[in-house]
């Protein structure tokens, strides 16, 4: 043994730690691309400045292959201790969506560990025919498996896919059989482009003034996510189970349907939301209707009747409409007022019945989710006098236009959930509604295929009329914003583009004002843009 | 899939037979499609026990054998699901686990029906037929409650309290009592049901006595003016404190001047364990039409007022020489749970016993609600910061 071998030995040690690190950022980042090889490999592609770090791993790789000398192996195991550093920051920084350590991920883990260890060990019998020692080959191996990390994750998934199918198959076939169990429960399905969180929240506190409701929490909206609510919440007692259910690909909608069939349904909406995965709009109005398709003879669907694309499907099998604008919509919302303080409307039923709402919601497009809800509840046999005390419990959803007081003389409208143009204009129209200084801060739309930067710059257009202050987080994003602004002739002095989103809040807390300032908080991005 | 109830009885109270008896019929008559029943008996000792036999009226014969042969369990709450779990655990044994969708207490009297058994519900957090917390309580405390229903305009008869500190010198309270009352007077502990303790006195040395057994009794009692002509009218009362409605009336026939324990309870020895139901009594009440709405309604008004829940039975009197109506108490949890007077109005037993588990579903789905509305209305700069600072704020 020579001092270099001692010197890789360590590179060896401090190379399990790297890998551990790296292993958990690439597997944190595979977690939310949703376990979708192509979104991951796609992903990698757009991020891969993100991991050039991992050059240093070749370098390594053919500097420990070539020589067997004291310098290169310090080089080498500089390397290695860099890429260690590098991931360990990462893996501290602060993430929005937390990597959980689910049974899957243990999985992948082993797998992968699996992997290296056979790259790794299959290179050994090269040292004995090249006259190399164990050690820097195996330094070798772990070196180039170090470099083909992110995408032995994938790799990995691949390898486990048989078993994974096989275990959510039988968690599927368990959630069926807890159904089957229930032959008098109901199950609403709710979907559509954008509402269909909101919905899902205000018709289960709605159907609570009768019902015992349990619906699927957050934005669980997956077949997964609807099948662990249903293992492990829902019970003998529940009347009504409230199912959400999320689609980025054709077909998506049947597959929770095949597993929960739904008895009546919802869809909220229907617009330009996924279009990077749904490719025409066409294929997000088929795939939406896979609801009303899945449902029994006797089942009834809730349509958004204010939207073009649900008004164009014909032949449907007991519909019922609620909206605002659709004069011929079952239920509809009338006499609509809305203030920063709350709105208030009247609901006419199909019986003609017309009873007066208040809520402390803001904003229009929060009335048509209202109504949707109100629909579906008296639909159900609940009376429209029951649900007043319900409506005026409502509560904003979190994140999704939600007014938080922050003493002093600034309110924040926090609408940081998943925007789409048409609810980043309702939140501009709600911001409009309040007196004082109003200050806008977003990064942009994201996933809206070819027609990001037309919405984008849309998006502009519609900020210049009625925002005071505009500020942009992220510049390459938000270039087509920025182009939206100016093209309206926004001022410039009031435009501030920054790259980091605490610094956004401070430059808004910082624009000095006698007035009250309102901060509208569009959209947030996860941590994988 | 069937709601699991787990009906409990018993428990450290005079009136643990009575329950025992209450429970049993009452699980006989639920709707077995729609429940799975888990009979939970409590013992004077406050334990848990569940078995073939817990729900055999013979089987209480023989109590010490009972227990042998039946499981003694606890009840927990795990990961928001309450069970009732095997106790004391066995080595290399797998403890008898059985799910509990809603608790449903058919218990009378102190220690039980007074809040005490309703706490621990509420701390396991389990939804649980009746009255809540406060509401039991209040209904177990003669004196409170007066308090209440007087602040609310329901006539009650004014009454003295007197507790252990003031028994240590009798004469005083004697000379208190005549001085605030003439003879005949009623003295009664502050805290229990079904007549125990309670006895009327004529004069002075019935006087002492009465005291001497109350306190036998409680720590406080309370004395009121004795009614010398008197009827008593019972009405139930079905729903929440949004919610109520009143069933017939009913009037118990007396042998002594005021229904005893005996009466209530003992009084068909032979028949064996029918409880409140089999009381000599008319149903209905032979009172006026007006006389019948006005008990009726003031019911469902003290009900409200005492935030009840579930079913109530509660009595009323008439002092015959003045014609004044007055409320006397309330049972949170009657008697056979006052099926008789559901009857009468068109509520089969069965279905009164579905409208008590809905409604204490229903009060469970409202408290989830209110505690809901408080959490989104915590958040602060802080944690927007902290969602939003990713990567050291980089977007």
């Amino acid at each position: 043994m020579e001092i270099t071998d001692y010197i890789y030995i360590i590179n060896l040690m401090a190379f399990i730690f790297s890998y551990i690190y790296e292993l958990r950022y690439n597997l944190h980042m595979f977690q939310l691309n949703g376990y979708k090889n192509k979104v991951h490999l796609k992903w990698l592609r757009l991020n891969r400045q993100k991991q050039t770090v991992l050059v240093i791993y070749l370098v390594g790789a053919v500097l420990a292959i070539v020589f067997r000398k004291p310098l290169p192996a310090v080089l080498t195991l500089i390397g290695t201790l860099l890429v260690l550093f590098y991931y360990y920051s990462l893996s501290k920084a602060k993430a929005k969506k937390k990597f959980v350590y689910t049974n899957r991920v243990k999985r992948l883990i082993v797998t992968n560990s699996i992997l290296t260890a056979l790259i790794t060990g299959l290179l050994l019998p090269v040292a004995a025919l090249t006259g190399r020692t164990y050690i820097q080959t195996a330094v070798f191996g772990v070196s180039l498996a170090g470099l083909l990390e992110p995408l032995l994750v994938i790799l990995s998934n691949i390898i486990n896919k048989p078993v994974e199918k096989s275990i959510n198959n039988y968690y599927i076939n368990d959630a069926k059989k807890i159904l089957k169990q229930c032959p008098n429960l109901l199950v609403i399905g709710i979907t559509g482009s954008y509402g269909k969180t909101s919905v899902k929240y205000f018709l289960s506190t709605l159907l609570q003034a009768k019902y015992n409701v349990l619906m699927t929490p957050e934005s669980y909206n997956t077949p997964m996510g609807v099948v662990k609510t249903i293992r492990s919440s829902l019970n003998p007692v529940t009347d009504i189970f409230v199912c959400e259910m999320g689609a980025r690909n054709v077909g998506d909608i049947k597959e929770i349907c095949d597993i929960v069939h739904p008895t009546h349904g919802v869809i909220t909406s229907i617009g330009p939301q996924h279009l990077e995965s749904f490719k025409t709009i066409d294929n997000i109005v088929k795939t939406k209707f896979e609801l009303a398709d899945s449902l029994p003879k006797e089942g009834l669907i809730f349509l958004n009747g204010d939207n073009e694309y649900i008004l164009k499907k014909e032949g449907l099998n007991n519909p019922i409409y609620y909206g605002i604008d659709n004069p011929q919509a079952n239920y509809r919302a009338v006499d609509i007022a809305v203030s920063s303080k709350g709105t208030e409307f009247t609901i006419i039923s199909p019986d003609n019945e017309k009873v007066r709402f208040q809520t402390k919601l803001l904003g229009r497009h929060n009335v048509v989710n209202i109504v949707g809800a109100i629909a579906v509840s008296n639909t159900l046999g609940i009376p429209l006098e029951d649900l007043i005390i319900p409506v005026r419990r409502l509560q904003p959803v979190k994140h999704r236009l939600q007014l938080i007081e922050k003493g002093g003389n600034i309110t924040i409208i926090d609408d940081a959930f998943n925007s789409n143009p048409a609810g980043s204009k309702a939140a501009l129209d709600t911001l409009s509604l309040f007196d004082g200084i109003r200050i806008l801060i977003t990064p942009g739309m994201v996933e809206l295929g070819a027609k990001e930067d037309y919405y984008n710059r849309e998006f502009g257009k519609q900020a210049a009329a009625c925002c005071d202050y505009v500020i942009l987080v992220g510049k390459k994003q938000t270039e087509a914003v920025r182009e939206g602004l100016i093209g309206e002739g926004f001022d410039m002095d009031k435009l501030y583009v920054t790259d980091y989103f605490d610094d956004a809040i401070n430059h808004a807390y910082n624009i000095r004002t006698d007035k009250h300032k309102y901060i509208l908080l569009e959209n947030d991005l996860p941590d994988n843009y | 899939m069937k709601i699991k109830v787990a009906v409990m009885f018993g428990g450290k109270s005079v009136e643990h037979e009575v329950s025992v008896i209450s429970a049993l019929q009452a699980i006989a008559n639920m709707d077995k499609d729609k429940y799975d029943i888990i009979p939970v008996y409590i013992t004077k000792q406050n334990e848990m026990y569940i078995g073939e036999d817990i729900g055999n009226i013979d089987a209480y014969k023989n109590i010490d054998n009972l227990l042998k042969n039946s499981q003694r369990v606890i009840m927990v709450n795990d990961a928001g699901q309450v069970k009732l779990i095997s106790y004391p655990m066995k080595l290399f044994k797998k403890p008898v686990e059985i799910n509990i969708d809603v608790a449903f207490p058919i218990v009378h009297g102190t220690n039980v029906e007074d809040g005490t058994l309703q706490g621990y519900l509420k701390t396991l957090g389990i939804p649980f037929v009746g009255c809540d917390v406060t509401a039991s309580a209040l209904g177990m405390d003669k004196y409170y409650m007066k308090a209440v229903l007087k602040d609310c305009g329901i006539p009650v008869l004014d009454c003295l309290v007197f507790t252990t500190s003031d028994y240590k010198n009798i004469d005083k309270i004697i000379e208190y009592i005549e001085k605030n009352f003439s003879y005949p007077v009623i003295v009664k502990p502050v805290n229990l049901g079904s007549s125990v303790g309670i006895k009327m006195a004529n004069d002075r040395n019935e006087l002492i006595s009465a005291i001497d057994d109350a306190f036998l009794y409680a720590n406080r009692i309370l004395v009121e003016h004795g009614i010398k002509n008197l009827r008593e009218i019972n009405c139930s009362v079905l729903g929440d404190a949004n919610e109520a409605v009143a069933s017939e009336c009913e009037e118990p026939l007396r042998n002594a001047e005021i229904l005893s324990y005996e009466d209530k309870y003992l009084s068909n020895a032979k028949g064996g364990s029918k409880g409140m139901a089999s009381v000599s009594r008319k149903i209905p009440a032979e009172i006026s039409q007006e006389l019948r709405e006005e008990i009726r309604s003031m019911a469902v008004k003290s009900f409200k007022h005492l935030g009840c829940n579930g079913v109530a039975r509660i009595d009323f009197i008439i002092d015959e020489d003045t014609g004044n109506l007055y409320f006397n108490e309330i049972n949170t949890i009657p008697g056979s749970l006052a099926f008789y007077l559901w009857e009468p109005v068109g509520v089969p037993y069965k279905e009164l016993l579905s409208r008590l588990i809905d409604l204490a579903l229903k009060r469970k789905r409202e408290e989830e609600n209110i505690t809901f509305s408080f959490e989104t209305n915590i958040l602060n700069m802080q944690s927007i910061g902290g969602l939003k600072g990713a990567k050291n704020g980089k977007l």
